[in-house]
Order: C-alpha cells, then structure tokens, then sequence
C-alpha cells in the first residue's frame, strides 16, 4: 500500500521540488535592471556600448529610444531620469543643453559626453555641395530662396526645420538663435526620420540633423561642407564647423553607484572613443587613462 | 347511365385530378422558389449596396485621411506657394498612403494643375468639371474599363483651399467577380447601359443585350430574375447596376423532377386506368352472365351456370343464383312431371289407361292436317262390346269394369304403333290409324273381334264370353279436312250395320273401298255412306 501511495505522490513532489529550486534560483538573479531613455542620439551610443557598460557595471541595462512607446527626445529622457528609485534605477539622455534654472527647478544632474556636429543636408540631386555659415544662415532666414542664388539650379529652396527643445539653449540654435528668425514658408516636422525623409521627397530641400543619425538605405540625403569644411569632431574642436549640439546624460539628485558607473564609462571609456569617431562626436570628458585621480 | 360508363367517368375524373394536382403542385412549388428568390434577390441586391455604400464610405474617409494629413498640406504648400517641384508631394504620398487601397489617386490644385495621378486623365477632366460644383463628395462617371467609383474632399492648409484629393476605384470586371465570389453561376452582377451588358461578374455575358422587364439576355439560354443595386447619386450617364438570380438554375431541379413526376403521374392514371378495367371487367364478367342467365329466364329457359371456385361476393352472388336456377329447374321437373301426369289424366281414360274423347278433339286436327299434307288414309275403327249391360247386371259393375279393362287390354297389346286407342265412352272404343293404305285397319277390326271371342274374360272364377261390333270407315287427302265428325259419323254407321246384322262383325263403310278385296277376303260387310233413310 505505501509503495502505490509514494508512486502516487512521487511525481508530484519532483514537480514541487523543482519548481521551488527554479524559483530559487531566479530570486539569486533579482537584481533590478538599469533603464535609459531619451534623445535618439544616446540611444544609439548607449546602445552600441551596452555590453561595455553590462560588463562594468555588472547590472542589465535595459535602453528605450527608437521606436519606443515611452517616447523619445530629451523631455522623454528628463522625465525617465526623474522616475529613478531605489528598486527602479533609471537616467536618461538629451541632446542639448539644460539651462540652469531648469537643471535646479527638476532637481537633475547633467553629465555632459559629446559634441554632435549638426549636419545641413540637401537632396542628392541638388549640385550645391557646399555653403558658408551665412549662406546657410541666410537660407534658413529666407534671405536666399532659390539655389541659383548659391550657385544652384533655378529652382526654389524648400527649407525643412526641425525646432525642437526651443526653450533650451543650444542647438539648431547654432544655426540662428530664435525659431521666429526663421523663414516662415517652410516643412516643420518633428523627427530627424521626417526630416531625413522630407529633404529626400523634395529636389530642392534643405534640413539640418544630428551626426548621430542612422541614415536609411534609401536616403537621397547628401551633406554639405560648411565654409569648406566637413562636420567633423577635428573641426568641432578647432572651432572651424559652426554647427552643433551638446550631448548630455542627466540623473536625479539621488542615482545609484551602478548608474554612476554607466554613465562614467560613457565619458570617459574607451569603447565609447570608438563610437565617437565612427559618429563624428568630440568628447566633452577625457578618457578614463588621462582623467585626473 | 351505366354503371361501366359511370366507373369510366369516376376513373377519368380521378386521372384528370391525379394530374391536376401534380400540374398545380408544381406551378406552386415553381411559384414558391421564384418568390423565395426574388426575395433573396431583393436582400442580396441591398446588401450589395450596402458594401458599395461602405466602399464608397471608405474612398470618402481615405479622402478625409489624406486632405487632413498636416505634412502632406505643407508639402502641397510648398509646391503650390514657392514653386518647388511636385515630386515631393508624390514621394511623401507613396510613402504615406501608397498603401491605400484605391485604384486611382489624384491631387488636383485650385488651379487646375495636377500634383498627382497624371496618369488618369478622364478621372482629371471628370474631377475638374466638379471641383467648382462640389468640393467634397463622391460621384460615379464610365471609363472604357468600367464604372469608377470617386471620392473627393479638398485640402486646406492655414485657411487656404490648396487643392482637391481624390481616390477612386474602378468597378471593373475584377471588381464584379469579387463581389460576386460565389462559385455558382445562379448569380451574376453586370453593368448595363441601354440594354446591353457591359462588364459582368461571369464574362461570358459581357455584350449581351439585356431585356430588363423580362429578365432574359439574349444569347444567353438562362432566364434571370434581376434587381437593380443602387449606386447613390450616379446620376443617368452612368450605367446601372444589376444583381440577377437565374431563375433556370433554380427551377432546374425542379425541371428535371418535373418530367419525372407527369410520367409518375401519368403512370398513376393507367394504373388507376386498369384497376378500373380490372374491376370493371370483375363486375361486369358477373353481371353480364346474370343479365345473360335472366334474359333466358325471360324466355322461359333455365340454363346450367357455370359456378366459380372464388370467394368473392360477386362470385358468391353468382354461385347463389345458379343455386336458385338449379332449385327452379327442379321445381320445374316437378311441375312438368305433374303436368304431364294431369295431362295424362286428362286426356287417358282412368279405367282402363286408353285415351279418352278429349284427348280425341285435341290430336284430330293435327292428325287431319297430316293425312291433307302427305294423302294418306285415316281409318277410324268404332268397335262398341255386344251386350255389356246383360254383363253388369248378371256379373256385377265391378265385372263390368274387368270386362272393359279386359277388352282395353287387348286393343292396347295387338294395336300397331300407329295407332291411336281411345274409350269414348261406356263400351265405345275407336282406333285411330293413319297409313298409306286402310287395309290394315279393317284387318285388324277383324282380328281383335276374333281375339275377343277366343278369350273370355276370367273374373272371380267365372268365364263370361264377351264379342265385340265393330264400323271401320276411312277418309283420304283433302277429303279428310274437317271431317273427323263425319268420319266417326260413318264409322258409327258401319258399327250400326254391324249392331244390326246380329252383333259380333265387322262392318266396313263405302269410304274405305278401296279396301273392298280385302273387306271380300275377310267376309266382311262393306256398306254405302249414304245415310240410310230407315234409319
């Protein structure tokens, strides 16, 4: 009778003994992961870099950007780095400057990592392949409306802007310093995916976008050297490209050892000078082996 | 009115009903599919509108889609106001709403330009006849491919009516089939313009002229029942639209069962046919032998019936009534063997068995007519017992009798077949003889007057001698017509002679000369017919 019995039961206890054994074993693993979100341009870097900083900080970094449903841009990534907690660690990533007031009013910490330069592109199409700062300036005023004006064909200038984050400083405001300077007949969109897309439709466009930005495949997009010289981190540094933005991650007042981690190592790692040179960014931090004890 | 000729009515009646009411049954049932499909019709014809309403819907919300979309209006913007090429505007739509499914697209500006959809220039010219008139809506115009189904809503960027979108969809063959999906070929959805078909969702009517009211395509074998769909505001340029049902492929089975069902019908009938011969023939066999048999009866006759070895009740009725033809046959036996007992006793003499005097008066006449008809002799022997009433007073009446019972023996057992024996009365008797000659009768006379003498009669142990008297007389040819009186008149005459001459002779009367040699051999005595004036 007690051998049926325990062949009976038998089944059901191995079923209960491992499942108490699994459930063991994922609560040894339970550490929170690391969210970050924000500007497209950090997405990128941060993901490149993401087995870099796992593998430093010893934590899951879990990135939300492109394509995300929590929203991109810099106010997604303010807002995510506001919703760190103890048992929900977070940062997030922004693609231009934060002004003091704003920086004390949210109660953040800006920790600044790169430069991107701010390419102007135009349609493959367009035979202009260079401008100077003020031709550029002057397009974007409206001052110059047709590219015979700038040594282009007889055709009308179709300027395509995108003025996001106009209460920071910083950023297209290289380009002029007021949204209302601008021209006003022209393509607003609200994306660099829009932009990329809006210079490739029109023959005659004219857009500005971060380095950062993956370029499909089937861009038409082609992008024009500044006073003759290339969007580059060199000519960032040296002043002779005028057009750029700064990349910043930004915290809490409280983040964790572990978020500290992540983002010192995208200051200032290696594998990040890598990134920066395949994207053209100048780092704002120096590398890890030159920063100062 | 005969009951053969009622049953044929009643069987008739009862074929031309089975019939009839197949007939009926059948117009009813096709009555019942016809309404049932037109009702169908009805509601599939509607619920085909209400997809086209839905498409129509549809093209109107793409419109509303594409007008509203904020980048495509400042891309027409600047198109429009600073002159940039159009290109823009036809990327940035592929991109965006390339994936639509419409059929045609267009952007036409205030101007009359067209941004978009170069390509359709009959949906370019129909668009810009309306652009004034109607700056959203939808509307229908023919394409040589088929009718196209056109929503249109104009863009407004910043209060500025820029241009007017347009999608369409072309009612095409394709477009027929894929309304119209069901396999079967009941149904067909076709577009017709003044009686013609001109795209149809089965392809083999395309160019068939259409008769609306009667449903018929001509060079098509099938009959449709058809309901126009409504397009909604097509306006009369634009062909209707029809949903149709084949009313042959509906009532097809109904057809082949048909033919089916008359001959079962008709079948039904010759079956009623022949149970009703049959029946007819099982009541018509009996009443023909009854009527047969009766009509015998009538005729005095009582025929054998043949009986039958069935059960039935015409057979049982048939078997009961030979039984009564066969009690009446005996009952007629009976009677004619009582009739002619009574007969017997009318025209015999009860004493001694001889005819008697009646019996006389009835055969004479035929007798007469005979010897007129083939000239023979009719002899007439009157014999009369010489002193019979000495005999009944001396021995008694009852000796009397054995006398004459005695003496009838003797006429009865040497008379010849020819002859006819009668007691006219008391101790009268004749013989009437007919033959060729009257020789024999006088023979005999003389001979039975011999035997009576020879034999006495015995009676109680007495012999009492008797002799008998005899007249023979004879008539011949058409002297026998109407003379039995006066035959017997001579006969009694030759008797008298012969009472006269002393009894115990015979005496031949004048008529029968030509027996004289005979009258001479025998001794007899032949007297004249004249009436003896003495007497």
């Amino acid at each position: 009778m007690k051998r049926v019995v325990s062949l009976l039961f038998a089944p059901w206890l191995g079923a209960w003994v491992s499942l108490m054994l699994g459930a063991g074993a994922a609560s040894a693993d339970n550490t929170p992961v690391v969210t970050g979100a924000g500007a497209h341009f950090a997405w990128v870097v941060f993901e490149s870099l993401k087995p870099d900083l796992e593998r430093v900080s010893g934590r899951s970094i879990e990135l939300y950007g492109r394509n995300s449903t929590l929203g991109m841009g810099c106010n997604a990534g303010i807002k995510t780095a506001l919703q760190n907690r103890p048992d929900h660690e977070t940062f997030g990533f922004v693609c231009c400057p934060l002004s003091d007031r704003e920086v004390e009013s949210k109660q953040l910490r800006v920790y600044p990592i790169a430069l991107e330069p701010i390419l102007v592109v135009v349609n493959r199409d367009n035979p202009v392949s260079g401008l100077s700062a003020d031709q550029v300036r002057g397009i974007m005023r409206g001052d110059i409306v047709n590219w015979k004006e700038v040594g282009g064909r007889d055709e009308p200038i179709v300027l395509v802007t995108r003025l996001h984050c106009k209460k920071r400083p910083g950023h297209w405001k290289t380009i002029l310093r007021d949204a209302k300077e601008f021209r006003q007949q022209r393509l607003n969109v609200s994306s660099a995916a829009d932009m990329e897309q809006r210079v490739s439709d029109f023959r005659g466009a004219i857009g500005h976008i971060g380095s950062t930005w993956n370029f499909s495949p089937d861009s038409r997009l082609k992008v024009l050297r500044i006073d003759g010289h290339e969007p580059t981190a060199e000519n960032l540094q040296n002043r002779r490209y005028p057009f750029f933005r700064n990349l910043s991650a930004v915290t809490d007042r409280h983040p964790s050892d572990d978020v500290l981690t992540i983002i010192r190592e995208v200051q200032t790692g290696p594998a990040f000078r890598r990134i920066a040179s395949r994207y053209n960014l100048l780092p704002l931090n120096p590398p890890a082996d030159q920063a100062s004890p | 009115m005969t009951y053969k000729t009622r049953l044929l009515i009643y069987v008739g009646t009862l074929v031309v009903l089975i019939i009839g009411m197949m007939t009926l049954s059948f117009r009813m049932a096709r009555n019942v599919i016809l309404v049932d499909a037109e009702e169908h019709l009805r509601h599939a014809a509607h619920v085909k509108q209400d997809r086209i309403r839905v498409q129509r819907e549809e093209l109107a919300r793409f419109t509303e889609l594409i007008s509203g979309d904020l980048r495509l209006q400042e891309a027409l913007y600047v198109v429009l106001e600073l002159g940039a090429g159009k290109e823009g505007v036809v990327a940035y739509y592929k991109r965006q709403f390339g994936a639509l499914p419409v059929d045609c697209r267009l952007i036409l500006s205030t101007r009359g330009d067209v941004l978009l959809g170069e390509e359709y220039p009959l949906l370019i010219e129909e668009v810009r006849a309306r652009m004034d008139a109607a700056q959203r809506g939808h509307f229908y115009f023919r394409s040589p491919d088929g009718v196209v189904m056109a929503a249109m809503a104009p863009v407004v960027y910043q209060g500025q009516r820029l241009a007017t979108v347009v999608v369409a969809r072309t009612m095409n063959q394709d477009w027929l089939i894929r309304q119209e999906h069901r396999k079967s070929s009941d149904y067909v959805l076709f577009f017709e313009d003044a009686g013609q078909v001109l795209w149809s969702s089965n392809p083999d009517y395309n160019g068939l002229t259409v008769d609306i009211e009667h449903g018929a395509l001509q060079g098509g074998r099938q009959h449709f029942s058809l309901h126009q769909v409504e397009l909604g505001d097509n306006g009369s340029e634009v062909p209707r639209l029809w949903l149709g049902i084949s009313e042959t492929s509906l009532l097809a089975l109904l057809k082949r069962y048909e033919r089916w069902t008359l001959w079962l019908a008709v079948a039904g009938g010759m079956v009623v046919l022949l149970f009703g011969w049959l029946m007819l023939r099982n009541f018509n066999k009996p009443f023909t032998q009854l009527m047969q048999i009766t009509g015998q009866m009538m005729n005095g006759r009582l025929p054998t019936m043949t009986r039958s070895q069935s059960n039935t009740e015409m057979d049982r009725l048939v078997n009961r009534f030979a039984d009564v033809l066969d009690a009446l046959r005996r009952e007629q036996e009976e009677v004619r063997r009582v009739h002619k007992k009574l007969q017997e006793t009318a025209i015999r003499d009860s004493l001694t068995g001889l005819y008697n005097r009646r019996y006389l008066q009835e055969m004479t006449p035929a007798l007469l007519a005979q010897v007129v008809r083939d000239g023979r002799y009719l002899t007439a022997i009157l014999l009369d017992l010489d002193y019979f009433k000495r005999i009944n007073d001396q021995y008694g009446h009852l000796a009397g009798d054995a006398v004459l019972v005695h003496f009838s023996t003797l006429l009865r057992q040497n008379s010849r077949t020819s002859d006819h024996v009668f007691r006219l009365g008391g101790e009268e008797f004749l013989i009437l003889n007919l033959a060729d000659r009257p020789q024999g009768s006088v023979v005999l006379a003389n001979k039975l007057r011999e035997l009576v003498n020879r034999l006495p009669v015995h009676y109680q142990g007495y012999d009492i001698p008797v002799s008998v008297s005899a007249g023979v007389s004879c008539c011949f040819g058409d002297q026998g017509e109407g003379s039995l009186s006066r035959l017997l008149s001579e006969a009694d005459k030759a008797l008298y002679q012969a009472k006269s001459a002393g009894r115990n002779r015979v005496v031949v009367h004048a008529s029968c000369r030509v027996a004289s040699d005979t009258v001479k051999q025998h001794r007899l005595t032949l007297v004249s017919t004249k009436p003896d004036p003495g007497a």
